[in-house]
């Protein structure tokens, strides 16, 4: 190996090692609520992954994928979660690839390190969800849109149409990603058409085949994508656009923007350190000082497209909240390699020393924030429910049930459950049928827990993601049976145990709700 | 002589409506219900923010529109008589030498090149040796007796004693370039021409950090700021590279002798006459930048005092016979020097904080950010492209820690002290000038103190750290100017480097 190659690969390889380790460190621990949905998704026929991730407005990639992949290697956490690792790892040289069609290769290593070693990537490339394919497709996607622009909409226009279209298919956000690119294709337009003269059909047509023939390819390849995915929308329209498996997400506010932005670099901390971290920010306007004072001249195509690609989607899905709330930071998952191309490319046109400086700064930050992030018992995305699961095997009976709210945490408790008693949900949903859970009542729950208080004696009721009825839940019990113990569990998840009824039931034959 | 570019690149409307845009929705959070917290802090941290907020929008209006660049006139037929003045007041004779020499070469039929010896008036020991370099390139050396009105008083006497229907000044070591005249004299062919100015660049600009943070200050005025005046018929006299109609310079009286920044004022009762200006962005002189802390020091007093002497004795505002645009350049260049005060005001509101824990604001500093951000983002950015990516951090440091010049200068005016005109020495001064930046040591080690108390009153919380992240800031912004003050490398037994400095690799008489 060349010295040249040395020091590149060295870095590679030392960060490939982290994230090993870091993976390492994350599959012992709980499967999450959004694993289990996965999960319990993909282990049904390919009919059903594709009837149940519609009914829950999902997409469909990633489902059929993990569920052809659970075929051959089993549903262990182990290896569901594999499957994001490889995505993870396969992302790294497609961004290095964009990274260097848009710069230097210099640009593209510290871009596919920075990457790599983000504490909120690590985490979601340990996660048996969709977001590391959404992160390679994206990334592939802007390899080639780069592709496209630089050679004037010659090359790379099947590989931008298929990953447009696993795009569409991987994750309905991909669309903020197309508008974003339309817009920057747009500034082109408004800046270079008005010097084909008047405003015409010919004109139009003499644009697209000079000047803009990118934003012709643009056009025709993205509406091709578009309408390959469009029968799905048109399927999941048929269900009424319900979301059964998807938590209340509460609308942002600004400083949601900046938390979102802290954790892509810093991920998943406990809110003080996270306060305390996000409150030296003027040292970032120091940065930015050193940014636009390196005697250097931005070039100015590249910048707004990777400005555009990665802070418009933000603000586009922060707009949208207030519409209906989406504003979900794995959500934004996508944006991440755009957004460490920027920092890379920033930090590398520094001075020499400056540079060196602010690169082993940021690498010890984010590695220290990495190791704090999966030893801490504070992060707030771990989801114990294994310990949940375990607590409820030791002392559940056949006489007692299991009540678990929100309905959609079922899942994972039941991925680690082994005891006794019967699992319901309130309000009350029939996993093995098909359609939403039902809307919560009061007169519902008191005609559910009168049908369980004639034949149960105790009931655990599993408290977590608070639908906006779980305080009406517990006032319910508290009103009207007596509390015998309450355990807490990370992240909020609160197991309250409640007498039903003093007296033995003679049997157990009622068989649920 | 290689000629070198001075980096510009204009900018859209587009950019300019959306850094605008940036600068509005920044100011919406002063707004917000809720903000304010100590009234002592919080107004004067707004009005620092309001000035900010002016000279943003004056900077933006400034750089757009700019007329394109069209084709320079050419001479032609057109010789019109030039008188060529060379300013003098004690300069090292190679220095005025190679000036002098480099204007007898300048391609034009009809001129005349005027040594304006002050050496004898201000006592230089050295004032004979402009006669002798006179003599011997057989040019006139106009002598005075008394230094009245300074630099402008030299050229007012040198003018009764000429006819040339133009006059061009140099300072002396402002070598100019062979096709000076060939540049800028057409312009006339514009009877409503006054004047026409080109940039003050500096050739030894690479001797040292004093030289350097200097220039890079210059280049960013005379590559975009002064083009967009220039399109907003505002371009000022700089004092040296100027062609001046002796009909516009008589009819303001002369020279402005009332201020020690002759050159800013004269330029306004030019324009204020109806007289046009231009400005030829090409490097058609050469000259020498301050080579130590101390020289650029007192050039940019006087430059401060002056333009603060228009502010309170000539404010353009009320000037009659300007355009509004001319009034807002004026206004735009005479303001840049208040903001000392500004400096000091954001420096000591995390001092104050870090030591009583008053706060100008009450509401988390990261909702400020998420406005703030943006808006310096763009701002920067729009900086650095009009500049065509030449604005270094050494540049703002320069232009952030004179807030002690600037002070010192607000203070004259307010007190109306009498300062002298002094001219930039030529040469580097010995010594180091620490005693420049004691003010900046002192807010470091204020600075180490108030985090400390900071940290000992609420331990190490948001607030606490953000007010720290805000000083260090200015800790950082500070650096490069301290450094400029002393010989660090011989501290650290490094070798400076090599001083490039043109006025003593020139011609010898």
């Amino acid at each position: 190996m060349s010295r040249r190659m040395f020091f590149p690969a060295g870095i590679i390889l030392v960060t490939l090692i982290f994230a090993v380790l870091s993976a390492l460190s994350l599959y012992s621990q709980s499967i999450r609520l959004d694993e289990s949905q996965s999960l319990w998704i993909a282990t049904k026929s390919v009919p059903g992954v594709v009837q149940f991730t519609a009914e829950n407005t999902g997409t469909p990639l990633y489902n059929l994928l993990l569920h052809f992949w659970v075929q051959v290697f089993g549903t262990t956490t182990l290896s569901t979660r594999s499957l994001s690792f490889l995505f993870f790892v396969l992302t790294l040289p497609a961004v290095y690839l964009f990274a260097r069609e848009a710069s230097d290769s210099r640009v593209g290593f510290l871009t596919v390190v920075l990457f790599a070693l983000s504490p909120f990537v690590l985490w979601f490339s340990n996660e048996t969800q969709m977001y590391t394919l959404f992160t390679l497709v994206t990334a592939v996607n802007h390899y080639y849109f780069l592709r496209l622009f630089n050679t004037e909409g010659k090359r790379g226009r099947l590989g931008f149409f298929l990953s447009s279209a696993a795009g569409f298919f991987t994750h309905y956000f991909f669309i903020f990603l197309v508008i974003s690119q339309g817009i920057f294709l747009l500034i082109k337009f408004v800046s270079e058409f008005p010097r084909q003269g008047v405003f015409s059909f010919w004109s139009l047509r003499k644009y697209f085949q000079t000047d803009g023939r990118m934003v012709w390819s643009f056009i025709y390849l993205e509406s091709a994508a578009f309408l390959v995915f469009l029968p799905w929308v048109f399927y999941v329209a048929g269900f009424g656009f319900t979301a059964s498996l998807q938590p209340a997400v509460p609308r942002p506010t600004l400083l949601n923007i900046l938390q979102t932005l802290f954790s892509f670099v810093f991920g998943f901390q406990n809110p003080a350190l996270q306060a305390l971290v996000l409150s030296l920010w003027p040292l970032l306007v120091i940065f930015l000082f050193f940014a636009f004072t390196s005697r250097r001249q931005i070039p100015l195509r590249a910048g707004t497209y990777f400005v555009l690609v990665t802070f418009l989607p933000i603000l586009l899905v922060f707009a949208a909240s207030y519409i209906g709330p989406i504003f979900l930071s794995r959500y934004l998952i996508f944006v991440i390699p755009t957004m460490f191309f920027l920092i890379a490319w920033t930090i590398l046109n520094y001075s020499r020393r400056l540079s060196s400086a602010v690169i082993a700064g940021l690498l010890v930050v984010m590695v220290g924030l990495l190791i704090y992030q999966d030893a801490s018992a504070t992060t707030p995305v771990k989801e114990n429910y294994r310990q949940v699961s375990t607590y409820l095997n030791t002392k559940v009976t056949p006489r007692d049930i299991v009540a678990v709210s929100a309905p959609f945490t079922v899942y994972p408790i039941e991925y680690y459950y082994l005891g006794p008693a019967k699992i319901v949900t309130i309000p009350y949903w029939n996993l093995s049928g098909s359609g939403p859970v039902p809307a919560f009542s009061l007169n519902g729950l008191t005609t559910q827990v009168a049908a369980y208080k004639a034949v149960y004696s105790r009931i655990f009721l599993v408290l977590s993601y608070d639908q906006g009825y779980q305080q009406t839940i517990q006032n319910y019990f508290d009103k009207n049976y007596q509390l015998l113990s309450v355990r807490n569990f990370r992240p909020g998840i609160e197991v309250r145990v409640y007498r039903l009824r003093y007296d033995i039931p003679l049997s157990v034959t009622a068989q649920g709700f | 002589m290689n000629r070198p570019q001075i980096p510009y690149q204009p900018i859209s409307l587009g950019l300019a409506l959306l850094s605008l845009g940036l600068v509005v929705f920044y100011f919406s959070w002063w707004f917000l219900p809720g903000n304010m917290g100590n009234l002592f802090l919080y107004w004067p941290l707004f009005a620092g923010e309001i000035y900010h907020a002016v000279m943003i929008l004056f900077l933006y209006l400034t750089l757009w529109p700019q007329k394109p660049p069209g084709e320079s006139p050419v001479l032609k037929n057109f010789q019109p008589a030039v008188d060529v003045f060379i300013t003098v007041a004690g300069e090292p004779a190679e220095v005025i030498y190679a000036t002098a020499l480099a204007a007898r070469e300048m391609r034009y039929h009809n001129f005349k090149i005027y040594l304006l010896n002050d050496g004898l008036a201000l006592n230089k020991p050295n004032w004979k040796e402009a006669k002798i370099i006179a003599d011997k390139l057989g040019i006139t050396c106009l002598t005075r007796q008394t230094s009245q009105g300074a630099k402008a008083g030299n050229i007012n006497h040198a003018l009764r004693q000429t006819r040339g229907e133009l006059v061009v000044i140099f300072d002396a070591d402002m070598v100019p370039s062979r096709d000076f005249l060939e540049k800028t004299v057409p312009y006339f062919r514009d009877p409503q021409v006054g004047f026409v100015q080109t940039p003050q660049y500096y050739a030894n600009q690479e001797t040292n950090e004093v030289t350097r943070g200097a220039w890079e200050q210059q280049e960013f005025f005379f590559g975009a700021i002064m083009r967009g005046k220039d399109s907003a018929n505002a371009a000022f006299i700089c004092g040296t590279n100027v062609v001046i109609r002796r009909e516009a310079l008589l009819s303001v009286g002369g020279m402005w002798e009332g201020s020690i920044a002759e050159d800013f004022i004269t330029s306004v009762f030019i324009h204020q006459k109806g007289w046009r200006s231009h400005y030829v962005p090409e490097v058609l002189a050469q000259g020498l930048a301050p080579e130590d802390l101390l020289s650029y020091f007192k050039q940019q007093l006087r430059w401060a005092r002056g333009s603060l002497d228009m502010l309170f004795s000539h404010n353009p505002l009320f000037l009659t016979g300007l355009s509004w645009s001319q009034r807002r350049e004026y206004l735009n260049s005479a303001l840049y020097y208040v903001n000392g005060v500004v400096v000091v005001i954001d420096m000591i509101m995390p001092i104050i904080f870090l030591f009583t824990g008053l706060k100008p604001v009450v509401t988390p500093t990261t909702s400020f950010a998420l406005f703030f951000l943006p808006f310096i983002l763009m701002t920067l950015y729009v900086l650095s492209r009009s500049s065509g990516g030449s604005l270094t951090f050494r540049a703002i440091s320069f232009s952030q820690a004179s807030w002690t010049i600037q002070l010192l200068a607000l203070k004259s005016v307010l007190l109306r002290q009498k300062m002298a005109f002094a001219i930039t020495p030529k040469t580097a001064q010995e010594g180091n000038f620490l005693s420049l930046v004691y003010p900046h040591l002192a807010y470091i080690a204020l600075v180490v103190i108030g985090s400390a108390v900071g940290i000992a009153r609420e331990g190490f919380n948001p607030s606490i750290a953000t007010n720290m992240a805000w000083a260090f800031f200015n800790v950082v912004i500070f650096l490069p100017f301290i450094r400029a003050a002393y010989p660090w490398e011989k501290l650290l037994g490094q070798k400076p480097a090599p001083a490039i400095s043109r006025g003593k690799a020139a011609v010898s008489p």
